[in-house]
């Protein structure tokens, strides 16, 4: 669950107008001293965990060891206890649980899909990976092996590497500018100890939030929270301070990458808001009028439908716990990439003139809130969406208030919105391609 | 890899979710542990065949029109025709304005979009069930009434253009396996991509699409699947005010040639290679022909291919991950990938990424030791018992959600299956046994009709 993804699902999706808005229980084990989201779905028989680890994604990574927590994501089902890596994959194969790890800027995240009947199963084994897990020597030579080789095929990829820039601009010297998926040497520099280390510091209890969805009544959550997850360690072995707020966000950078591909891959942004910000959802609408809508959004409108310019043209919010942004990707064929980026400039500047119409507020709300429910229609997607909630502190009963919350905003606010974030000559544009 | 065998209209992000889908050929399974699926069907006068999937979990419902034409149909020297007019059905009707279409989906709260294969078309909105009959008279509409105006279709030609550079040409992975599908199906349609190829797409005209869609799109060669909160019995009624009132055209409905089952394929293994500056890593691919659920012969079956694909290349406790990457180490990555829905034949395909200075030769010379070890003694119990969990269990994971079922029985329905075909689709994979397996990797090791695909890095500066 990058955030990236988590915010698609926002963009795609909600819950009011749709209204089997489920309600979340908070399951509590006093005695393992740990809570977790619940939401009972029974129709299937099948459940979805998903589990998130603050203070743990890869901008916490050591010094020069960029990627390790992405490496992490690797090793969580390379064998724990008895069972060595294949042994411990088998068991999973046999009992259909799926099993994935993730992590992105903030946070590290472990998923897990399992049939009810084999629930238990599906426990046992993520609680062997977060209290024995083996790390054995072999399995972790095979994932540096592997994460590089993918490191490799990303770098082909002219977004990975105009975001790679992206950040070098943007970030600089604060952790958002690590490497997530580390670099080779980076890779290569990681020991044994390195990993064991970073387990003892990030896996426990503390930074712990658990969602769960599907068929498992509280009572059994209750028990299994301390049958399962009673061992995992209470607290840190040192404690992992929050970064630094990032508020240093640069303007007007220009930026060119040389690949010799026919399409040029257009990163462009600017400041943006954190999640929490009071100007999130002003600004998440505005968006939603400018590049995030879809065919109704005003760039897709000049670039793709107009003029044929483009296939892919959308933009964003990309939030995360420190720093928030407004973002957007256009790929077009090298020869339209300078009237392309112009096209793109005189729509911020009549976005900052202009302002925004109320018959674009109207649509933008209709669809941001008829549409949320839809990106929550499966265990997983729920899931996802309950760890996100804890993880910002939104609350319990957000689901029902979040499309009050679209609603309430104002023309004017997205205007006053517009005259703090849109500034044509703050944009940064990052273009990768031939010039 | 066989990305292309999909194009989406707009955004990829749905796109990759079909695409998990037909990878883990996923299908419902309905074993004595789980209630039955709530699948109905009938068929309108028209000859519009329909099909609901009831699911309560979420009062929204995934509506999808499926047509079956897709870029096997078309002419000659007009590849990309098929995947061209799907984009310009969201282009002017007789009644809506370029893009309009969409934008009351969005209005609704809906989302939408479309996709092409091979063998078939498909339009879809998600979208809450109170806006259902919205989205029918929408979809209905544009069977019939589409109205672009030349200039639309110039410039969506640009568009598809920018498309086919992001999905192929910025891409040198997807220029080789272009290049081999090209030469693995010879003379048949598939040996052409979805998307087109790039002189032809730029010239493809008005004409071409009207005529192509003219033919094509009508109520008996399609089918409605509705899925999510609605039964038959609310459905039928207003599917029939919709869709049943659409007239039949006088001309008959075109039918595919027969042949296009079994056109001529490779008789003789070849090579593609591919050097390409922007390549950091070599890679090592194979495709062989294979015989899918449609072009299979009587004697034949094909569940033994996915369950043997599964155990041979599907993940971290397959045959060649466990040998080529755990065990003798002269790779980072092995795997498999086998899919039998395909209306005509389809490929077996093999995609492993050699380790350092380990020669391409080792890697071909492993891979048939390994098919040559399973075609004589078979797989362990162990093996299949896993295979088979697993690939069952996706089919009540796929039943999650209001999208899934819908593409799986519009798929069904493009290929001209009965929905039974999802209903036994578990049974099938529980009877296949070892000597099935046997069988499925002999006809591999027999076969010639294959091309390896090579990748390679060309000098320049690393990065």
């Amino acid at each position: 669950m990058k955030k990236i993804v988590l915010f698609t699902l926002l963009y795609l999706s909600a819950l009011a107008n749709l209204s089997h808005a489920n309600d979340i229980d908070i399951v509590k084990s006093e005695s393992a001293n740990l809570e977790a989201w619940l939401v009972e779905e029974h129709s299937l028989p099948i459940i979805s965990i998903k589990l998130a680890f603050k203070k743990s994604g890869g901008s916490y990574d050591p010094k020069s060891k960029d990627g390790l927590a992405y490496m992490m994501t690797t090793l969580m089902n390379e064998g724990a206890g008895e069972l060595k890596g294949f042994d411990f994959q088998k068991e999973l194969e046999k009992h259909a649980i799926h099993m994935s790890t993730d992590t992105d800027k903030d946070f590290f995240y472990i998923s897990l899909k399992t049939l009810t009947k084999n629930k238990d199963k599906a426990l046992e084994l993520v609680s062997l990976a977060l209290t024995k897990p083996r790390f054995d020597q072999d399995a972790i030579d095979r994932m540096k092996k592997q994460i590089i080789y993918l490191y490799k095929k990303r770098i082909e990829d002219p977004k990975y590497l105009a975001s790679l820039k992206w950040n070098q601009l943007i970030y600089k010297n604060h952790p958002y500018n690590k490497r997530l998926h580390g670099t080779e040497d980076s890779i290569n520099s990681i020991s044994r100890e390195d990993i064991t280390s970073w387990f003892n510091t990030h896996i426990n209890k503390e930074y712990l939030n658990i969602s769960v969805v599907g068929d498992i009544t509280k009572e059994e959550l209750r028990n299994d929270l301390f049958t399962y997850f009673n061992d995992i360690r209470n607290k840190p072995e040192t404690d992992i301070k929050y970064m630094e707020s990032f508020e240093d966000f640069p303007k007007g950078t220009k930026e060119h990458i040389d690949e010799d591909n026919p399409q040029s891959i257009i990163l462009f942004g600017l400041d943006g808001y954190k999640y929490n910000d009071k100007n999130f959802y002003p600004a998440y609408i505005m968006n939603y009028i400018l590049g995030g809508g879809s065919f109704e959004s005003r760039l897709m409108n000049e670039i793709r439908e107009k003029r044929g310019l483009a296939y892919s043209v959308y933009s964003y919010m990309d939030t995360y716990e420190f720093d928030g942004s407004l973002k957007g990707i256009i790929g077009t064929k090298n020869e339209s990439a300078t009237e392309v980026k112009e096209l793109l400039k005189k729509e911020f500047k009549k976005m900052l003139d202009n302002g925004v119409t109320q018959e674009e507020v109207d649509n933008a709300k209709k669809y941001i809130t008829g549409s949320f429910a839809l990106g929550m229609d499966t265990n997983s997607k729920l899931a996802n969406y309950l760890v996100f909630m804890q993880a910002e502190d939104l609350g319990v009963h957000f689901l029902k208030h979040r499309n009050e919350k679209v609603n309430k905003v104002t023309l004017e606010d997205i205007n006053n919105v517009i005259k703090e974030l849109i500034n044509p000559d703050d944009l940064i544009i990052i273009t990768v391609g031939k010039k | 890899m066989w990305l292309s065998k999909i194009m989406k209209h707009k955004f990829t992000t749905a796109f990759t979710a079909f695409l998990s889908i037909s990878l883990l050929s996923i299908f419902l399974y309905t074993g004595n542990a789980f209630a039955k699926n709530n699948v109905e069907e009938f068929t309108l006068e028209n000859g519009m065949r329909v099909i609901v999937v009831t699911s309560r979990k979420v009062p929204a419902i995934s509506h999808m029109v499926w047509y079956r034409v897709g870029a096997i149909d078309e002419p000659k020297g007009k590849s990309g025709l098929a995947h061209y007019l799907e984009h310009l059905m969201f282009k002017e009707t007789v009644k809506l304005k370029a893009g309009e279409f969409s934008k009351i989906i969005a209005k609704n709260g809906g989302n939408d979009n479309a996709f092409t294969s091979q063998d078939y078309t498909g339009y879809y909105q998600n979208i809450s069930v109170k806006h259902i009959e919205t989205v029918m008279g929408l979809e209905s509409s544009r069977m019939t009434d589409l109205n672009i105006t030349a200039e639309s279709i110039l410039k969506e030609r640009d568009v598809i253009l920018e498309e086919r550079s992001m999905r192929i040409d910025n891409r040198p992975s997807a220029i080789l396996t272009e290049k081999m599908r090209k030469s693995l199906f010879e003379n048949h349609p598939y040996s052409i991509p979805v998307i087109g190829w790039k002189e032809e797409v730029a010239n493809l005209e008005y004409k071409d699409v009207i005529d192509f869609y003219k033919k094509h799109y009508r109520p008996d060669n399609a089918t409605l699947v509705v899925s999510g909160d609605i039964d038959a019995k609310t459905l039928k009624p207003i599917a029939e005010k919709y869709y049943g009132s659409i007239k039949i055209p006088s001309d008959p409905i075109a039918t595919r040639s027969k042949d296009f089952t079994n056109l001529s394929l490779r008789t003789e293994p070849t090579e593609e290679s591919l050097k390409d500056s922007r390549v950091q890593q070599k890679e090592w691919i194979r495709f062989y022909t294979a015989p899918s659920i449609k072009t299979k012969n009587k004697d034949q079956k094909i569940m033994p291919f996915v369950v043997f694909s599964q155990i041979f290349g599907g993940g971290a406790t397959s045959r060649i991950y466990q040998s080529f990457v755990v065990e003798d180490k002269i790779a980072t990555s092995a795997g498999s990938y086998y899919n039998d829905m395909s209306y005509g034949p389809t490929s077996f395909s093999f995609f492993v990424t050699p380790s350092e200075k380990i020669e391409f030769a080792a890697i071909e010379k492993k891979l048939s030791e390994e098919i040559s070890e399973v075609a004589k003694n078979g797989v362990t119990s162990d093996e299949l018992e896993r295979a088979k969990s697993s690939l069952i269990a996706e089919s009540i994971y796929a039943k999650d959600g209001i999208r899934n079922m819908a593409y799986i029985y519009g798929q069904i329905s493009a290929l001209g299956l009965d929905i039974e075909y999802a209903e036994n689709w578990g049974k099938m994979i529980e009877e296949v046994s070892s000597d099935d397996i046997k069988k499925a990797a002999q006809y591999l090791l027999d076969s010639k009709s294959y091309v390896t695909g090579k990748l390679l890095p060309k000098d320049k500066e690393s990065k």
